[in-house]
């Protein structure tokens, strides 16, 4: 027993002291709310942040509110519903629920939680906005920026906390809350500022309560006089709230989905007497099942799995087409560099599409299957490691291909994008080669990091950069920095776009097949496939690391 | 301080049609190890959820410690302690964080580096929890269970997935437990840690209560045969064996006898190979086990469905 016993626990501190902590030890977490929004500062901040807006002021001081918003919103919307999804699903919460604490007060460190990570990410994103662009800060509307995102937050951790209420899985949380909050972020203000938007985008925006945040959060950053408080947009927020702690009161479940909801089915049947139970029939052989069987089994089997990946989907094939619908809409006639908005954004997003199948659904779901020990338990089949690899990686160039067909039957239909057919081949072969090489990128990265059970954050958080230095995701008709230029030009995505472009741009001439930017985007690819294939050892399935790893060498001999 | 630690008087619960849990009564003494036992889906872990209070309940009076667990709240749960079946970690935090947070919500507690030792995870205080192993993780959520010294502890399968040297640990570890006055309510599959463990151990099958005794008086109680084994002498049959009260059968040259009066059997055998100047090789007389009789009780519960 101890000594220094307190006269009371006090649950609510306890609790709140610990789900911070545990929110700055998630990497997905601190990945999503803190690095995503300052990477986006700091790219478009470089920009187009010394630009100005009509009447004299710089854009960059508009940049802060939107993106630190953004911020704001996944740590207090989608992490927290995740987080808490994840904590329900484990036995955690119950495990809690059996402690002598108030349910209220579970329910309140998770919220507190998400508060104070939210108030680091808007610090965060404003202090590099203030001291690196230069974005300056009026003490006068400061009372309005804290109650604004007081307001914002409450009221984004209140449809979290309804969202975990409402799924019942990890996956289906997770599904829900980026695939609600990223396209929201489109029509809301973050993503896009002042848009044009037709009329039903425009609506669902003003319904709902982030584009409230957002505008109420920006007025704070106009110069100008006047305190800046924007009661109508508060309202809504406050509204929002009641609604979402409504649901999350109503409906909050604590226990692992078909344990403890009290609607468990009937129990087991009884097992079947002795008598009853069978020898096996005589176990036939048949031929030894080739290369080509096993490859198009696992390929089938990936791509079932990949099937029942709602968010995988989302963001590989949906969330571009949303990109080449939208863009065009909110930017009217807008030309880049000599093209119509689709016919530029056409090329990028099937660059995009191949990249994230290749680059962050492969990886993630290889690096899954080892951490369950699914891959370990095929070390004891006789299926070699390689064919398991390889069906993951047909089934990430075919999900490329089919986002290539998907965004031009898209292009092509809705956006009145032309496409020379004569070129259609150099339009496959670029998906092909680029989706391989992303292929061989995200495999090698799961072979050097064999303890990681999650590898989105590493993925993601160098994919989506990328696609801004690479021209996928278009900022203005400005050119690129020199510095961001030369980034854009040693990786090999940015080649994989310029690939593209020349496939499919209606002014191109012979073949389309832009043979040296393919090379590097095959460099790129054998330089993957070597790393793979050295370190396939990580493939093997030791959960802990248990077999040996030997340093990482690519291609050097290394004295020992 | 005589009232029973546990008492469940026609308690009831259905799933729509199904009646998971069907008029069970018993009383559970203070600082008494109690064992539910039960085929899988008989109404065990309703039960036991019934009583921590996670679950509601359609009938039947239930009090622990005084308290109704569906209303007892926090005052209640500052008594008990719990070791479920399956609960997961927050994976980033490491063994004593995780102790120290659960013990810091209980006005009375252990200390938390004394729980790492009593577990005997002192060496992976420091751990992650993701880089333990199962057996481990199993030690650090009976760790989290005593969290709060509790008068009774709720035990779920606690060595389900322990080497026997961990398993024979741990229940040194309950012993110990028991010896502090601990109350324990266990479920297990295994018979051997109920007969080391319990003082009494209750049946279930279909969310009925089909036996209630002790180890002992649940292994005696079926009246099972005493099995006689060993092995044929070289040149006999089972025609050559002097007559006896149980029945015979031969296996190869393994014969097995099933005897109500094993002292009469096995001295007629013994006579009768002496006698004609014969071994009787790997000569064995074993009665009945609580398997034996758990096996036959469940069964015949089966049979009479």
């Amino acid at each position: 027993m101890d000594d220094d016993r307190p006269a009371r626990p006090r649950p609510t501190l306890t609790l709140s002291r610990h789900a911070v902590r545990a929110f700055f030890r998630n990497p997905m977490a601190a990945f999503f709310t803190l690095a995503f929004p300052l990477v986006f500062l700091v790219i478009i901040g470089s920009l187009v942040g010394d630009e100005r807006t009509p009447e004299g002021v710089r854009v960059v001081q508009f940049l802060v509110a939107p993106f630190a918003v953004f911020g704001v919103a996944q740590a207090s919307f989608s992490v927290l519903a995740i987080d808490t999804a994840i904590l329900r699903e484990s036995g955690v919460l119950l495990r809690l629920r059996g402690a002598p604490v108030p349910r209220w007060s579970v329910l309140v460190s998770r919220v507190v939680a998400s508060v104070v990570a939210s108030f680091a990410s808007f610090l965060l994103v404003g202090a590099v906005g203030v001291l690196a662009f230069g974005v300056t800060l009026q003490w006068r509307t400061l009372p309005a920026l804290v109650v604004t995102l007081l307001a914002g937050t409450a009221c984004l951790a209140a449809l979290g906390m309804a969202l975990t209420s409402v799924t019942r899985t990890v996956l289906a949380a997770q599904t829900a809350a980026q695939g609600l909050l990223i396209p929201l972020a489109f029509v809301s203000d973050v993503f896009i500022v002042g848009a044009d938007l037709p009329g039903w985008l425009s609506a669902i925006g003003t319904a709902l309560p982030l584009k409230h945040f957002a505008d109420a959060a920006a007025a704070t950053f106009e110069p100008g006089s006047g305190y800046a408080f924007s009661p109508g947009h508060l309202a809504v927020l406050a509204l929002w709230t009641v609604v979402g702690a409504a649901v999350a009161v109503w409906r909050f479940g604590w226990s692992p989905r078909g344990s403890g909801d009290g609607r468990k089915g009937p129990p087991p049947a009884a097992p079947a007497p002795a008598e009853v139970l069978r020898q096996p029939s005589a176990a036939a052989t048949t031929a030894r099942p080739t290369a080509v069987t096993l490859l198009l089994g696992q390929t089938r089997f990936a791509l079932l799995g990949m099937r029942r990946d709602a968010l995988a989907t989302f963001f590989t094939l949906v969330f571009p087409a949303l990109i080449l619908v939208l863009f065009p809409v909110v930017f009217g006639s807008a030309r880049v560099h000599g093209l119509t908005m689709a016919q530029y954004l056409l090329p990028g997003m099937i660059a995009y599409a191949a990249a994230l199948a290749g680059y962050v659904n492969l990886p993630e779901s290889v690096a899954a299957a080892r951490a369950d020990g699914v891959l370990k338990r095929l070390g004891g089949t006789p299926l070699p490691v390689r064919w398991y690899l390889g069906g993951r990686v047909l089934c990430a160039l075919l999900i490329g291909v089919l986002g290539a067909v998907v965004l031009s039957v898209v292009a092509v239909v809705a956006q009145g994008v032309r496409l020379d057919p004569v070129r259609l081949p150099a339009v496959l072969l670029a998906v092909v080669l680029g989706g391989a090489c992303f292929c061989a990128l995200g495999l090698a990265l799961a072979a050097a990091l064999p303890r990681l059970r999650s590898l989105t954050a590493i993925t993601l958080g160098t994919l989506l950069p990328l696609c801004f230095v690479s021209e996928i995701f278009v900022v203005g008709e400005a050119p690129l920095p020199g510095w961001l230029r030369t980034i854009g030009d040693v990786f090999p995505l940015r080649h994989l776009m310029q690939s593209l472009l020349t496939a499919t741009r209606p002014d191109g001439d012979g073949s389309g097949i832009a043979w040296s930017h393919l090379a590097v985007v095959a460099v790129w690819a054998a330089a993957g496939a070597v790393v793979t294939a050295r370190r396939r050892g990580a493939f093997a399935g030791a959960e802990h690391a248990a077999t040996p790893t030997r340093p990482l060498r690519i291609g050097v001999a290394v004295h020992r | 301080m005589n009232a029973p630690a546990i008492t469940v008087r026609g308690l009831v619960r259905a799933y729509g049609p199904v009646r998971a849990v069907d008029g069970l009564s018993f009383t559970v003494g203070r600082g008494e190890i109690f064992a539910l036992l039960g085929p899988n889906g008989a109404g065990k872990t309703t039960t036991v959820e019934i009583l921590e209070g996670y679950r509601d309940r359609d009938g039947g009076d239930v009090s622990v410690l005084g308290f109704d667990p569906a209303t007892g709240g926090t005052a209640y749960r500052e008594r008990i302690g719990i070791v479920l079946q399956a609960a997961g970690f927050e994976e980033e935090f490491t063994v004593r964080e995780l102790v120290r947070l659960q013990t810091s919500l209980y006005p009375r507690r252990h200390d938390p580096d004394e729980l790492i030792d009593l577990v005997e995870l002192t060496d992976k205080r420091h751990v992650r929890v993701k880089a333990l192993s199962g057996g481990q993780r199993r030690r650090l959520d009976l760790a989290l269970g005593l969290a709060g010294a509790p008068d009774l502890l709720f035990l779920d399968e606690p060595t389900t997935g322990f080497d026997p040297a961990a398993r024979h640990r741990a229940w040194e570890l309950i012993e110990r437990l028991r010896g502090l006055g601990t109350t324990i309510l266990l479920t297990t599959h295994y018979l051997e840690e109920a007969q080391r463990l319990a003082d009494r151990v209750a049946v279930i099958v279909a969310g009925r209560l089909v036996a209630l005794s002790s180890p002992e008086g649940l292994r005696t109680r079926g009246r099972l045969p005493t099995v006689i084994t060993f092995e044929l002498p070289a040149g006999t049959d089972l025609a050559a064996l002097p007559g006896l009260t149980g029945t015979a059968e031969a296996d190869g040259a393994t014969v097995r006898v099933r005897t109500h009066s094993p002292l009469v059997d096995t001295w007629r055998l013994t006579t009768w190979a002496v006698g004609a100047g014969l071994d009787l090789p790997g000569l064995a007389v074993e009665p009945p086990t609580l398997e034996d009789a758990y096996l036959a009780l469940t069964g015949e519960a089966h049979d009479g469905r």
